[in-house]
């Protein structure tokens, strides 16, 4: 994905920061790659959620321990404003001429849910903890692990 | 007329104008055949009417490569495997009969064209009515229940129809006992089969008994029915004649041994609402004289596209979670369940609210999946002859069961195809359980499914037997069963086989007109 070497980048950066003054950095880097950022990441950044990000993961726990698992495996995706810009992204290319930043948050999780559906017609997915997921469903699980840290 | 072999006096010579060796299900269906036909038939079984240790012990032999049970998987009494057979009927897929550029040695000398019209006789003998075996809209009304295209592209619904399942010998024993023209001579064990013309033509089957009698059968026409591992072993151990044994000049007798590799254990499914699972999918339905449960086969277009062996999926429901309790599986299996459930309940589920309104502590449930695919034919995978001898003084058989890379890579696809066809679809999560090693998983076993060791082709060197069942180069010796298949598919053989035997029966008749 395009968005790998930037994630590098963040990572970095992120060396010595906190994890709200980090989160911040991401945001500034992500408008400045021309991501599309809105209220997720700024959620984010703020110390709070995604308004959608609730409504499309399960129970707290059980999400926390398979998301720790897909950041363990996949190293470059450790912060949580990367996983956001990938996961609204994502819920962009079906939300036609929005933004998955401006859209309501009920419109996003149908979005997502149309995303992960689709990535399973497609192939795209990796392995967490044995299971077969979506790439998307995966970082879900992995943004409530970033967070929940 | 059933006759026991142990009761003659030494040295009978029966004649017959048809001699079938074995009494399983090919031989049984064969010589009804032949029941109001005027031919007078002998049916030569090793074994009685009920199993005995003793008989038995004569399948034992070596198992030299990937580890295989040669007595379990095959029984040697009259009605053949039949008596332990599971009843899981299909077709062969029209796919199968082709010559695959990517699948060595496949073809057969024929299309799936030149079977249908046995496969409904066939269904009929195993029990089943014939048919439905692709008709999604026909299950849909019997199960009354709406079965959602598939999402992927890569499988398709195939239904497994049930046989009860009739067993041969108990089903067919009055027929045959009545008959006036179908003698069966049991505890009747073929030690040779022998041959004049250098090989040509079969003059007569040498028959010993465990209790030290001998007897000979002579007929015009001579059918082997002894199962996919022991037609190669009778006519390896045939070679007074010719020293490689009957059929086998130019050394294709026994090779290409194949099975229905399954890997039991490979991967669960988690389900949180079993709403979205149709019961079909999951359990066997009847409708109309049917039994019938769903399986997932890929599609010929992913098996084209990618290149891939066939193989056949079902699942069904092996266990359930509550919130208030873990399932019977292991610890750590059940919390990774419980959690996959948990966390992934959105995708899985519509609402908060309980999926069950009458068990609010319902949490899901989990599958167990079977698999069986095709193996790819290969040469180095064969029966030959052991240095050990049995009671009778016969060599044993050894097997060297060999699966290869190309096997192994296809079903890790196909498997994960079954995970995207229940994520894409909203029914559930599967886990994969093996390891992408390069190495065929311990736990691979076969389905007693003996295939490949008599392969039919019209070219001799490519075959032992031709598109009649004929062993090639010689004039009246035919191959029935599975060991003729070139390649294995991924049904289960029996109802192709007998759709093969009864093409045999037609092809015979003309013979003798």
């Amino acid at each position: 994905m395009s968005t790998i070497s930037t994630t590098r980048e963040h990572v970095i950066l992120a060396r010595g920061c906190n994890r709200r003054s980090f989160l911040l950095t991401v945001l500034a880097g992500a408008i400045a790659a021309g991501f599309p950022t809105g209220p997720g990441m700024a959620n984010a950044a703020a110390g709070g959620w995604p308004a959608w990000l609730s409504e499309i993961t399960g129970e707290h726990d059980a999400v926390v321990r398979l998301g720790k698992a897909y950041l363990a495996a996949h190293p470059g995706e450790q912060d949580a404003g990367f996983l956001i810009v990938a996961i609204e992204r994502a819920a962009t290319s079906r939300l036609g001429s929005d933004t998955a930043a401006g859209a309501d948050p009920e419109r996003v999780v149908a979005a997502l849910r149309q995303v992960v559906r689709g990535e399973y017609i497609r192939g795209d997915v990796v392995l967490v903890n044995r299971w077969i997921l979506s790439t998307t469903e995966a970082r879900l699980y992995g943004l409530v692990a970033a967070l929940a840290d | 007329m059933l006759i026991d072999a142990r009761n003659l006096t030494d040295r009978t010579a029966l004649q017959a104008d048809l001699a079938i060796i074995g009494a399983g299900p090919a031989g049984i269906t064969l010589a009804r055949a032949f029941a109001h036909s005027g031919i007078q038939v002998a049916v030569v079984e090793a074994g009685g009417l009920d199993p005995d240790p003793a008989v038995q012990a004569l399948y034992q032999g070596e198992s030299v490569g990937i580890e295989y049970p040669l007595t379990a998987t095959r029984l040697r009494y009259f009605g053949g495997s039949s008596n332990h057979w599971g009843g899981y009927c299909r077709p062969l897929d029209p796919i199968d009969f082709e010559a695959r550029a990517w699948v060595p040695y496949s073809g057969w000398p024929f299309t799936i064209e030149e079977l249908l019209p046995y496969y409904p006789p066939a269904c009929e003998l195993v029990q089943v009515a014939p048919g439905r075996f692709d008709d999604t809209e026909y299950w849909e009304a019997a199960g009354g229940q709406e079965l959602p295209a598939f999402a992927t592209g890569r499988l398709r619904p195939q239904y497994v129809q049930f046989s009860p399942p009739t067993r041969f010998g108990k089903r067919y024993r009055p027929e045959l006992e009545q008959s006036d023209t179908i003698r069966v001579l049991l505890n009747a064990n073929v030690v040779n089969i022998g041959a004049a013309g250098e090989g040509r033509t079969v003059t007569q089957l040498d028959i010993r008994t465990l209790n030290g009698l001998s007897h000979s059968v002579q007929a015009r026409c001579y059918v082997l029915a002894t199962g996919g591992l022991e037609n190669a072993r009778l006519l390896l151990l045939s070679n007074a004649v010719v020293p490689a044994g009957l059929g086998n000049r130019h050394d294709l007798v026994g090779r290409f041994f194949m099975e229905h590799p399954h890997l039991s254990g490979f991967g669960e499914i988690v389900v949180a609402d079993l709403g979205r699972l149709p019961r079909i999918y999951r359990e066997r339905i009847s409708a109309e004289g049917r039994s019938a449960q769903m399986a997932f086969n890929p599609t010929a277009s992913f098996l084209r596209e990618q290149q891939l062996l066939n193989a056949t999926f079902m699942v069904g429901v092996a266990g359930e979670y509550r919130t208030d309790a873990k399932a019977e599986v292991g610890r750590d299996k059940a919390a990774a369940h419980t959690d996959m459930l948990l966390a992934a309940r959105p995708f899985l589920a519509a609402g908060e609210g309980a999926v069950k309104s009458q068990d609010p502590d319902y949490l899901g449930s989990w599958l167990g999946i079977g698999c069986a695919c095709e193996q790819v034919p290969n040469p180095a995978s064969r029966v030959s002859l052991s240095g050990e001898r049995d009671v009778l003084g016969l060599p044993k058989m050894k097997l060297d069961w060999q699966l290869t890379e190309q096997g192994r890579r296809s079903l890790l696809v196909h498997m994960r195809s079954l995970a995207l066809e229940f994520g894409a679809r909203g029914m559930g999560r599967m886990a994969l359980n093996v390891e992408d090693d390069g190495r065929w998983p311990e736990q691979v076993s076969g389905g007693s499914h003996h295939m490949g060791t008599t392969r039919m082709s019209d070219d001799a060197r490519q075959g032992v037997v031709d598109r009649n069942g004929k062993v090639h180069g010689m004039d009246n010796l035919y191959v029935a069963g599975s060991s003729v298949f070139p390649t294995s598919g991924a049904s289960n053989p029996t109802l192709t086989l007998l759709a093969l035997t009864l093409r045999l029966a037609d092809h015979l008749k003309e013979y003798y007109r």
